[in-house]
């Protein structure tokens, strides 16, 4: 009697192996080591990659009538020409944080170079074609991928703020890990760059809103206030906008333990989005360097003290 | 099937872009289910294990497996449901999309569990996971009838023969 036949008598069989192999499966994927190198996500890579050119076509179609619609008989050309203004105000703001911080750095003169260099860094223009499979997860596909120069960790923004990073890269498509996806964390600073020593890492919590893990607590924390990254992750240049401070939790004002932040990038209804092709070592150039200045002027201001003793 | 299959993974990811409510409907979970009503064990077993393939290929972190195993569950039990009630109706399609959908929610949230997934809304505690539960099986059960009706349309000579040859070797015992 073939397999075919006894199974269908007895599928009970069939389940037991299929069981097994699953508990296998799962049991290889978290093999220490093994996932650290990404190799077995080829599967995800490539059925991405196969998906990509349906969804695109789809998210352009869907996009293209919502455009008429809204375009032509919601409110004609205003609302283009009020996106295109709201779009340009978030850059000028963004443009502004960053000039005002630049100016503060103006005494680290190299360092503020290789800041702007990073700054300066290619981007690509990439619309959003699909989301997560499991509704729970905060991920997003993208229709750019390697061929376009993106690559796993490079940060995506919006004119608005940080939106994620690259997790998986295929060619035609790359996904996108949400900033409000627990599995996401980031360097982050309240208020201005230079003047702030309120530093933490951002994290999400798979609903709208992160939290900030709050490493100094010696200054205070005021709702509204502007968080953005620090660089000091090594995958996010300094200076992208995060979020704004929703609620200080967790104790009182001057001494918070955790923050709530509201992402700025409009994350769930992103659709075009811009890929910042900037590596590691641009990001976490310029940190390594500010540390080494920090470190060689305490070790000059040192001498100079014990002198004075 | 392995078309029907692309055609909800396609789904899957597409349509909560456009509503989030969308994505409580589990495109892959749906065919699968579809698949044991033609009374075919190993067609209705395969066919969820690559829904659940497809489905932590195409979510973002999740080790390959995990829907694989709610999904072969769940479909099993669906299989399970149409072996012993002969008469095909919607009640008994109801009944199967239901209960699949229960079983899936469930075990796939459980090991998100094990998988320290820590903020996930439905795991937030009190009655999330009974939302949730709550919520799924209804999406399911309103886009199953249509998509029942529409996959018959296409699968009807098999469905039938197989029902046919069921039901003869039933009255052969």
């Amino acid at each position: 009697m073939s397999f075919k036949i006894k199974t269908k008598k007895n599928p009970t069989v069939l389940l037991a192996i299929l069981l097994v192999a699953h508990m296998g499966v799962i049991s290889l994927n978290r093999v220490q080591g093994l996932s650290a190198r990404g190799d077995e996500r080829y599967a995800q890579v490539w059925l991405m990659a196969a998906l990509a050119p349906f969804q695109w076509a789809t998210a352009k179609t869907v996009g293209t009538i919502s455009g008429l619609w809204h375009n032509y008989f919601s409110l004609r050309d205003s609302r283009l020409e009020n996106d295109r203004l709201r779009a340009e105000l978030a850059e000028r703001g963004a443009d502004l944080t960053r000039i005002s911080d630049e100016l503060k750095l103006a005494g680290q003169a190299q360092a503020l170079s290789e800041w702007q260099a990073a700054q300066k860094a290619p981007t690509v223009a990439a619309r959003v074609i699909a989301r997560d499979a499991d509704q729970w997860f905060n991920t997003v596909v993208i229709d750019r991928g390697t061929l376009a120069g993106v690559a796993k960790d490079h940060p995506v923004v919006t004119p608005e703020g940080l939106v994620g990073r690259v997790v998986d890269a295929a060619p035609n498509a790359a996904r996108v890990l949400l900033m409000t996806d627990e599995r996401h964390g980031a360097g982050a600073i309240i208020g201005q760059l230079a003047e702030s020593r309120l530093l933490g890492v951002v994290e999400g919590r798979n609903h709208q809103l992160c939290e900030m893990k709050i490493v100094s607590t010696l200054e205070k924390v005021e709702p509204g206030e502007t968080v953005i990254t620090s660089g000091q992750d090594g995958i996010y240049p300094r200076g992208l906008i995060i979020g704004r401070v929703r609620r200080i939790e967790g104790g009182a004002e001057a001494s918070p333990l955790a923050v709530e932040v509201e992402p700025a990038a409009p994350l769930a209804k992103l659709d075009l989005v811009a890929v910042l092709k900037v590596s590691k070592a641009q990001t976490r150039g310029p940190v390594d360097q500010l540390l080494d200045q920090e470190k060689e002027r305490e070790r000059q201001t040192k001498p100079a003290r014990s002198r004075r003793r | 099937m392995a078309v029907c299959l692309l055609a909800a993974a396609f789904l899957q990811t597409t349509l909560s872009r456009y509503n989030p409510w969308l994505g409580y409907i589990d495109w892959l979970l749906l065919v699968a289910v579809y698949a044991s009503s033609l009374r075919d064990p190993v067609l209705a077993l395969l066919t969820a294990t690559a829904a659940g393939a497809l489905y932590d290929s195409l979510s973002g972190g999740v080790p390959i497996g995990v829907n694989g195993i709610a999904k072969v569950l769940a479909t099993y039990l669906a299989y399970w449901v149409s072996s012993k009630i002969v008469a095909e109706n919607l009640l008994v399609s109801i009944l199967n999309v239901a209960g699949a959908s229960v079983v899936n929610t469930l075990v796939s949230l459980a090991f998100y569990r094990m998988l320290k997934f820590t903020y996930l809304p439905p795991l937030s505690g009190g009655n999330a996971t009974l939302a949730a539960v709550a919520m799924g099986v209804l999406a399911n059960l309103t886009v199953s009838i249509p998509l029942y009706f529409l996959l018959d349309r296409v699968f009807k000579g098999g469905g039938l023969r197989s029902r046919r040859s069921e039901a003869m070797r039933m009255r052969r015992r």
